[in-house]
């Protein structure tokens, strides 16, 4: 025992050690108030911008005004914007925002310097669009409010700045769901505040938003947190097809071993796992370790032979877009500990309750973790992110006010892929996408870029492959600079090249980062 | 880190400079065991920087000046917890935070062994891992250490004990 103490001593001290100094005292914080309680846990967002030159733009689509980025803009949380060199992640400014209102969403505009933010308030239905810019050095000037308005009980749920600038779409919802899954695209002009407003289903909340330059086409998604997942433990192989030698074992047909949510809320009866016709209530997260893992995994990349693997899957009950769906797992435990292995679900693995369509290739990381009896608990594999639904819905507002579902689809070596963000091309033609088969490994990239047709039905064109995760956050203005997520990194995909621009250790959420 | 008393003056004219002298003496100390409960130096930052402004906020209620450092180091803790608990959401409401200091990256820096005790520190149950920081890092006594996290002597006694035997396993399994 005093050996553990011993060690435990050294480390904690060396760990300590590494912090000499700490950063002035900012009392101003309190003046403003920002001790007011939370009232929501925010996600990253990042943008970055760079200068003005003509290029054109990798996609073969048409030139325009995109080069390097500058500086990177993050929501740290819900208290503060950072300003970071593009180069190195270094923190060159700190935005922190107004008393009572909390960071959601940043995007950037084409000039390389103004950035907009949306923000939520202190009050139900309040939130609001700022906008800032910054200097040559990365430091920022003070926040003003955008005039943008939208529809009565109403909050922005998403948003997009438009590649010309001129234009910023507000995804709204309503403040207290109704059920009929209305919202509302309000297009609305940076300068005067003037709007044009589409009505058009939302489910619980817009994703994602993008839009050409000129922001009359608007490409979106939608989410689907009020929806029904069942959690079931069907067993798969997890190995490149080739590998599998042994027969799939057969989906079990019991009840699901657990039911989880997205978003803790009122609890419900567990439901029956069959499609239901209506939109279904939310189940909270139990306290159930998800899918213990029978064996340990490699360090990283597949398995060198076929592994029997529990694998997560989901079903989604209802009839519409199934939206985006993570498997969240609510039981406590460490953080990360920085290293993860990506065990993916092949798409060909028939699934034991309802559809495994855009939610059956997620990637993993795995924990062990001590009860509070101190036994070790089995290994849990615990989702860092998960395929989006191929279905996306693409507005053209100077043609029509409904919008056009469009389902991906498309092929990597013959295998059917799934999808990792989508984002509208700049002049509104393509949708571009970062893909991956379910198969991908490390060692063995199966992700790729591509743009799609406005069907979507095949791939126009991969634009880039060599990573084995890639997810699209957002498109440069122009649409040469595709900024992604891959693996633990942000990194720039242009002209079919890969640069890291920095470390960040989980999902950077998608819809909230953009350049 | 021993735990200290202080004297500080109470009237709300001389809160910031007594604030700032708190800061001066404590920061370094609370955002190393914000460190060693997080992982990342961000995140202690924030953590102790709130703590301090939740300490001027909250000046004028404070009636001994002793109060003010387990005040502190409760509040640390308490922003520690509130950040793992918005790291356990969705992804997407979870913010990001810098690769921990126990993670394949710092290996370097701290070394393997010291990784994979920082390691297995952070895979017991937070109540348990509050107990060894606070007890064998911080050198708090048992009362020391149950104030802080807001608990009795005795579960203090029971939590370390349970907890040194848990790392003991897991460091053991690592072998």
């Amino acid at each position: 025992m005093n050996d553990v103490i011993s060690r435990l001593k050294d480390a904690t001290t060396a760990a300590g050690d590494t912090i000499s100094t700490v950063p002035p005292l900012r009392l101003e914080k309190a003046r403003k108030g920002f001790l007011a309680p939370l009232a929501a846990a925010l996600a990253v967002g990042l943008a970055i911008v760079g200068s003005v030159v003509m290029t054109r733009g990798g996609l073969g689509q048409t030139a325009s005004t995109t080069v390097a980025p500058r500086f990177i803009v993050q929501v740290k949380d819900e208290y503060a914007l950072i300003v970071r060199g593009a180069g190195d992640g270094a923190e060159l400014d700190r935005i922190e925002g107004t008393a009572g209102w909390f960071y959601n969403q940043v995007q950037a505009a084409p000039d390389n310097r103004t950035f907009y933010a949306s923000q939520s308030g202190p009050v139900l239905c309040s939130s609001r669009i700022v906008r800032f810019s910054v200097d040559d050095q990365g430091r920022a000037g003070p926040l003003s409010e955008v005039p943008v308005r939208r529809p009565d009980r109403t909050r922005i749920s998403a948003f997009a700045v438009s590649g010309d600038g001129t234009k910023i779409v507000l995804g709204a919802v309503p403040c207290v769901t109704d059920g009929d899954g209305t919202g509302f695209l309000v297009v609305a002009d940076t300068g005067s505040g003037k709007d044009r407003r589409f009505r058009v289903a939302a489910r619980t909340g817009f994703a994602a938003i993008s839009t050409s330059d000129d922001g009359s086409k608007i490409a979106y998604t939608t989410m689907a947190v009020d929806h029904q997942v069942a959690v079931s433990e069907p067993t798969v192989i997890v190995a490149p097809p080739s590998d599998i030698s042994t027969p799939l074992p057969s989906p079990p047909t019991h009840e699901p071993a657990a039911v989880m949510s997205v978003a803790p809320v009122t609890p419900t009866p567990l439901p029956n796992p069959r499609p239901t016709d209506g939109p279904a209530a939310v189940w909270p997260s139990p306290s159930v370790p998800l899918t213990p893992v029978p064996s340990a995994p490699p360090p990283s990349g597949a398995p060198e032979r076929p592994m029997v693997v529990s694998v997560p899957t989901h079903t989604v009950s209802d009839r519409g877009p199934s939206g985006n769906v993570v498997v969240v797992v609510p039981s406590p435990g460490p953080m990360p500990s920085g290293n993860f292995d990506v065990y993916p679900a092949p798409t060909s693995v028939p699934p034991s309750l309802g559809t495994l369509k855009g939610v059956g290739s997620c990637r993993f990381f795995e924990v062990r973790e001590v009860l509070e009896n101190g036994e070790l608990a089995p290994n849990q594999l615990r989702a860092l992110d998960c395929a989006d639904s191929p279905e996306i819905y693409v507005l053209d507002t100077d043609e029509s006010a409904d919008p056009r579902r469009v389902v991906l689809s498309g092929e990597l070596d013959g295998t059917r892929v799934q999808f990792y963000g989508v984002r509208m091309s700049s002049d509104g033609t393509r949708l571009i996408a970062g893909v991956g088969t379910g198969m991908t490994t490390l060692g063995d990239p199966r992700a790729a870029v591509m743009a799609f047709d406005p069907d979507g039905r095949e791939p126009a064109e991969v634009l880039y492959r060599g990573r084995a995760w890639l997810r699209v956050l957002d498109l440069a203005p122009g649409g040469g600079r595709i900024l992604v997520q891959s693996e633990l990194e942000i990194g720039e995909v242009s002209e079919n090249a890969y640069r890291k621009v920095m470390d960040i250790p989980g999902r950077v959420m998608d819809g909230v980062v953009a350049w | 880190m021993q735990a200290e008393t202080v004297d500080i003056a109470l009237s709300s004219g001389d809160r910031d400079e007594a604030i700032s002298r708190l800061y001066e003496e404590h920061a370094l100390g609370l955002t190393r065991l914000a460190l060693i409960m997080l992982g990342d130096r961000e995140s202690a930052e924030d953590a102790v920087q709130d703590a301090f402004l939740g300490l001027h906020r909250r000046w004028r209620h404070l009636r001994d000046p002793a109060a003010a450092v387990p005040y502190l180091r409760s509040s640390v803790l308490n922003n520690a917890r509130s950040v793992l608990r918005r790291r356990r959401l969705p992804s997407w409401f979870a913010g990001a935070y810098d690769p921990p200091v126990w993670s394949a990256e710092s290996a370097a820096l701290l070394g393997a062994e010291r990784r994979e005790v920082l390691e297995g520190l952070h895979r017991l149950p937070q109540r348990q891992r509050e107990a060894l920081v606070l007890r064998y890092y911080a050198e708090l006594s048992e009362e020391e250490t149950a104030q802080a996290m807001g608990v009795s002597r005795g579960t203090v006694k029971s939590t370390t004990s349970r907890a040194l035997d848990a790392l003991g396993r897991i460091l053991g399994e690592n072998a």
